[in-house]
């Protein structure tokens, strides 16, 4: 049976056009290189 | 293989490494690979309809590859389609900011900002979609489901809205109306997983419905048993002609199905495409019919409001004019009165409607009244007497009609304790026996019986009405 309750807490406000700008700088655009990138930093300083 | 990195444009060391990020660039092409195959696989789910899926497996691309263009413009798209415009721009801005030359999210871009009026409409559904959901926190479903129609009439595509309508109608118990808005869903979105969920919950509430479902059920099991059941027969010798001729058979067979899988599944995808369009339509004309019912409903308020405002303004002028009328007619009494013309007073004053007046007026006409009236109720009822004193022997009817009419006037302006009340009704009544009227004499005897028991003329009264309904 579905839980009314429970159910609406599932959809979120939409973001509106004033709200565009924001919600693009606040983009995570990292991918796995980046993520590969940091990782081989780390491993360096760790070296040092 | 290139001597630069890929990812920073660096020179590589002799095992392929760039010297600057570190990078393997074999690892590297790996993953563009791996990006590019989801891409492919997004694509082709999103041409199929399944943009959940889609929109998963571009993400999913897009966390391998940020770089990957055709994703990330794809994943724009497919946003747009269900009606989430800004997550649409989001990624066509981000793209357009990675590859500033060749990159259709700049066309995508420029569409929606040259046509003002289509965004302006779009991001007023997004505002009424996050009211709505305001409304339900507030426990005010039916508002919500008001915006929510008005949603899908400014954006038709926003799936989200038809979703949340979808349970607002599922939590009303209206189920019918629910699953026509989850059909619509699937029908934009085939995969979306909120719809299919709360269809499936709809379908297995429905009794018919999970009849259906059993009944196919129960044919798809009865086909796999009888599968199950059908064992390879033995092989036997046969005559080589026979098989040549079972050859042709199998091959007029083979030709037939092809011709059957080739051609039927063809007509079956038009047809399907043309009932998903009928679909479509219905969905938008009924929209279509809601708004403009909406909008009908609220004119049909606006004009109520201003025709109740019209009746007060002319219930208005009708006191007024009815204040207007009393006025008149009681300046047309003073004046007679003036003129010592009483009988024209009085009958002025008769018709004046006393609650129309103001207090001054008021008093004006009870002082008219109190002088006027009873010396005309005196007068008339004098002037009957005499009358029917000389018509009532030898009968002389023009003297008692004209003896009634003089009652009549009398009974108009005379007050209930004038000393002449009961001999009014007892002449009047009396008039109207010896003319023959029985009914109206009738009337008035009773009505002096009733309203006078001490009067003289009672035991009269009395024998007269026996002898009357006699």
């Amino acid at each position: 049976m579905i839980n009314f309750e429970e159910e609406i807490k599932r959809f979120k406000p939409c973001l509106e056009i004033e709200q565009a700008e924001e919600s693009i700088y606040a983009y995570d655009s990292k991918d796995v290189s980046d993520i590969l990138q940091e990782m081989i930093r780390e491993i360096k300083n760790d070296d040092k | 293989m290139s001597r630069l990195c890929l990812k920073c444009g660096s020179e590589l060391n002799d095992e392929y490494t760039c010297t600057n990020c570190g990078l393997k660039i074999d690892i590297y092409e790996k993953i563009q690979n791996t990006s590019k195959l989801l891409y492919n696989q997004g694509l082709q789910v999103a041409k199929l309809r399944d943009l959940t899926g889609a929109i998963s497996l571009l993400k999913r691309s897009l966390k391998l590859d940020k770089n990957n263009i055709d994703a990330r413009n794809l994943l724009g798209l497919i946003y747009f389609e269900i009606g989430e415009v800004v997550s649409a721009l989001q990624q066509w801005v981000i793209s357009k900011n990675i590859q500033k030359d060749d990159n259709i999210a700049d066309y995508y871009i420029e569409k929606i900002h040259h046509n003002q009026h289509k965004l302006d409409t779009i991001n007023s559904a997004v505002k009424k979609y996050n009211q709505a959901l305001k409304y339900i926190e507030q426990k005010s479903e039916d508002l919500a489901v008001i915006q929510l129609k008005k949603v899908i009439s400014l954006n038709p595509n926003f799936v989200k809205a038809y979703c949340l309508l979808a349970l607002c109608y599922i939590h009303d118990n209206n189920l019918a109306k629910a699953k026509k808005i989850l059909l619509k869903v699937l029908s934009i979105d085939k995969s979306n997983y909120v719809a299919l969920k709360y269809y499936e919950e709809i379908t297995s509430q429905d009794p018919e419905e999970s009849k259906e479902k059993e009944k196919i059920y129960a044919i798809d099991k009865k086909q796999e048993n009888y599968s199950i059941k059908a064992k390879p027969k033995k092989e036997s010798r046969i005559n080589p002609s026979v098989l040549q001729f079972g050859y042709v058979i199998f091959g007029v067979v083979i030709g037939l199905l092809v011709a059957v899988f080739l051609i039927v599944p063809g007509k079956v995808k038009s047809k399907t495409k043309e009932a998903d369009n009928l679909r479509k339509e219905i969905l938008t004309k009924e929209n279509e019919y809601d708004t403009l019912l909406d909008s009908l409903n609220s004119d049909k308020e606006k004009l109520q409001l201003d025709l109740d405002e019209k009746n007060e303004v002319a219930k208005q002028y009708e006191e007024k004019a009815a204040n207007f009328e009393a006025l008149e007619n009681l300046q047309s009494a003073v004046a007679f009165y003036l003129d010592n013309d009483k009988e024209a007073a009085a009958n002025k004053l008769y018709v004046v409607k006393s609650e129309n007046l103001t207090s001054n007026s008021k008093q004006l006409y009870n002082k008219l009244r109190q002088e006027i009236y009873p010396v005309m109720a005196k007068n008339a009822f004098t002037e009957g007497s005499r009358l029917y004193s000389r018509g009532k022997s030898p009968v002389v009817e023009k003297n008692l009609n004209q003896a009634v009419a003089y009652f009549k006037t009398a009974t108009k302006f005379a007050s209930s304790d004038d000393y002449f009340a009961d001999d009014l009704l007892y002449y009047e009544a009396r008039c109207h026996q010896l003319l023959g009227n029985n009914k109206e004499a009738i009337d008035l005897f009773q009505k002096l019986i009733d309203q006078y028991p001490k009067s003289s003329f009672k035991t009269w009264s009395n024998n007269y009405l026996s002898q009357l309904k006699n």
